[in-house]
């Protein structure tokens, strides 16, 4: 996948939008699962998807082909969604529509909505992402101590919600 | 603990793969990235177009005189150069004496004086030529160009004369060259433009940068496009001074002052204001000159002009002996009003007032001024303590704080008819005079006897 990336970057470089329009593809649900999770309102979570996509396109003669442009856009969507949170200074959160109706993700929603913004997002990085807790650490800017004692926190919580609800 | 991680990962797998994104935000962001893009072309296309009209603009005015009398683009550049360092030149340059009184019958700035001297000792060319050239607002550049002159040449020329006195006279070349120049010029006038700082003053010499010039009858000072005197000039003066030099003397023809510290002084220092209220002495229309006050004080169309009570007036309505309230301003030596106010018919009527103030006061004092009366008792009303005298019709009241003196401290009952008595006391509103003291000065002898007798009478009794 990452050689796939690469090829992509490189296409995007020189203007091929196709190229941007697959890499669009490949990659949002990943990066807006990562920003859904942190402010839990599909609006909010659009409006920085589409600014983190114009940015990409905006500075792509800058972007290095050989470095993870996964890390690159994960960095920029949540500099964005931190943006955004601080904007709205107010968490309008609305039921995401899921696939199925089985319960289960509106619980972990529910679940989501219970912790705190930067626990939420250092969950979403840590499951969604396999996220180290030094790149989180990072990407949050905060000590890793802090991300650790956040994951605990949040993990616990989670798990009474999910051990409750017999998942 | 690895169990439970991993149901967590499933459960978060789980929930990003039920998200549902909404479909039209990738045709959202394509579109706007193909504004973005149409909106760079544009700009791109814009800057392009202007670049390229800047470069044509260089490239024709460099060729063409888009500048019309100014000349081409590089002329501008070469004319606005030469006038700088002409502006900034402090020396003297030397020329003939007909071309400083040609400089002087134009009205021509000084730079525009030093680059002309400066030119004519670089060519031949005719200086009413030159002069003509630029009283048809031709730029330097151009003027040069047609000359064929280069710029550089007359910037070379103003750099060497930078402050040639003071090398000649420090150089011993300048010996040589000055008995070389007596030889060549016996009887030949040399003329010079100074231009530099008055550094001193000693009589009718003035010294600008290191030059000594003499002041004659004939020299001409300017300031501002008026005439002035030698007083007028003051140390740290810029000056343009046009010379004409016998031997080792310059003698100023003409000086120009740019900047007059003495009038930058008096705007500074010397414009104050103050407020009189004086009588109108003289009147023209203009002038006005007022009691106590030696100046004549300028009134003009600026001047505000108030009757006291009544608002504002004409400028007929200063007369002589009219008192006014005068605002005067300093300027330099002229005394400016720049408000009167007349006074007259207020002032009158305060006098009216004050007239009947003082007749008041003046009634009050009299009627309060404590007088002396002298005469024989005529009534004696003990009851209602009035006392009345043969010659005055007038009566005089006696009261508690009265005292009354007749061979030591006595009492009313003591005041007999016929005594003869000293009142003294003042008038009250009624005619009536409130007595103070009343000395008794001869008492009435029958009376007296009289009283003795009764006195002796009533011995023993209570």
């Amino acid at each position: 996948m990452e050689d796939k990336f690469k090829m992509l970057v490189l296409q995007i470089k020189d203007g091929n939008k196709d190229a941007f329009t697959e890499f669009y593809r490949l990659t949002v649900r990943y990066v807006y699962s990562i920003v859904y999770a942190y402010l839990l309102s599909n609006e909010d979570t659009e409006d920085v998807i589409q600014n983190t996509y114009l940015k990409l396109y905006a500075i792509r003669k800058r972007v290095d082909p050989e470095k993870s442009i996964l890390a690159y856009m994960k960095r920029i969507a949540i500099n964005y969604a931190f943006k955004q949170m601080r904007q709205k200074k107010k968490v309008i959160i609305k039921e995401a529509s899921f696939a199925n109706e089985e319960g289960t993700k509106e619980l972990i929603q529910e679940a989501l909505k219970k912790l705190e913004e930067k626990d939420r997002i250092v969950l979403a990085l840590h499951y969604l992402d396999n996220t180290s807790v030094k790149e989180i650490g990072m990407l949050v800017h905060e000590k890793e101590g802090s991300v650790k004692s956040r994951l605990f926190r949040a993990r616990k919580k989670l798990k009474e919600v999910i051990n409750n609800e017999k998942i | 603990m690895k169990k439970s991680n991993d149901k967590l990962k499933d459960v978060f797998n789980d929930f990003k793969n039920g998200l549902q994104l909404n479909k039209n935000m990738e045709g959202r962001l394509l579109e706007m990235i193909e504004k973005k893009e149409m909106t760079v072309r544009h700009r791109k296309f814009l800057l392009g177009v202007v670049s390229i009209a800047i470069a044509a603009f260089l490239v024709v005015s460099s060729i063409a005189p888009v500048f019309g009398k100014s000349g081409t683009l590089p002329q501008v550049i070469a004319g606005l150069s030469l006038e700088r360092s002409a502006n900034s030149f402090k020396g003297s340059l030397s020329t003939e004496g007909r071309i400083i009184e040609e400089l002087e019958d134009q009205d021509l700035s000084s730079s525009d004086s030093i680059i002309i001297v400066a030119l004519l000792k670089e060519s031949d060319v005719p200086a009413d030529k030159i002069i003509e050239m630029r009283n048809e607002k031709m730029g330097w550049g151009k003027i040069l160009s047609e000359l064929n002159i280069s710029v550089n040449s007359i910037k070379n020329t103003l750099k060497q004369a930078q402050n040639v006195a003071g090398e000649e006279e420090s150089n011993g070349e300048g010996e040589e060259n000055r008995e070389k120049n007596k030889e060549e010029n016996q009887n030949r006038l040399k003329f010079v433009v100074t231009k530099g700082t008055l550094n001193g003053i000693a009589g009718s010499t003035i010294t600008v940068n290191e030059t000594k010039i003499l002041l004659t009858e004939e020299t001409t000072i300017q300031c501002r496009g008026k005439s002035v005197t030698v007083n007028d000039l003051s140390i740290g003066d810029e000056l343009l001074v046009k010379a004409s030099k016998i031997e080792d003397v310059f003698e100023a023809k003409s000086i120009l002052i740019f900047t007059n510290m003495k009038e930058n002084k008096g705007t500074e220092k010397e414009t104050k204001e103050f407020e009189l209220r004086s009588a109108i002495v003289s009147f023209n229309g203009s002038i006005l000159t007022i009691s106590d006050f030696d100046n004549d004080i300028l009134v003009d169309e600026n001047t505000k002009i108030q009757r006291k009570g009544e608002g504002r007036t004409d400028i007929e309505s200063l007369e002589v002996d009219v008192t006014v309230q005068i605002h005067i301003r300093k300027d330099g030596d002229v005394y400016h009003a720049t408000s009167i106010v007349i006074l007259e018919k207020a002032e009158n009527e305060e006098n009216e007032e004050g007239e009947e103030e003082s007749e008041q006061e003046k009634g009050n004092a009299s009627k309060n001024k404590k007088e002396t009366f002298k005469g024989e008792v005529r009534v004696i009303n003990p009851d209602d303590g009035i006392l009345a005298f043969v010659d005055y019709d007038m009566l005089f009241k006696i009261s508690e704080d009265t005292l009354i003196i007749s061979n030591g401290k006595a009492e009313f009952s003591d005041i007999t008819i016929g005594d003869n008595v000293e009142i003294i006391g003042t008038k009250q509103e009624d005619g009536s005079i409130s007595v103070e003291k009343i000395i008794v000065t001869k008492k009435n002898k029958q009376q007296e006897n009289d009283s003795g007798k009764n006195n002796e009478k009533g011995k023993g009794k209570p």
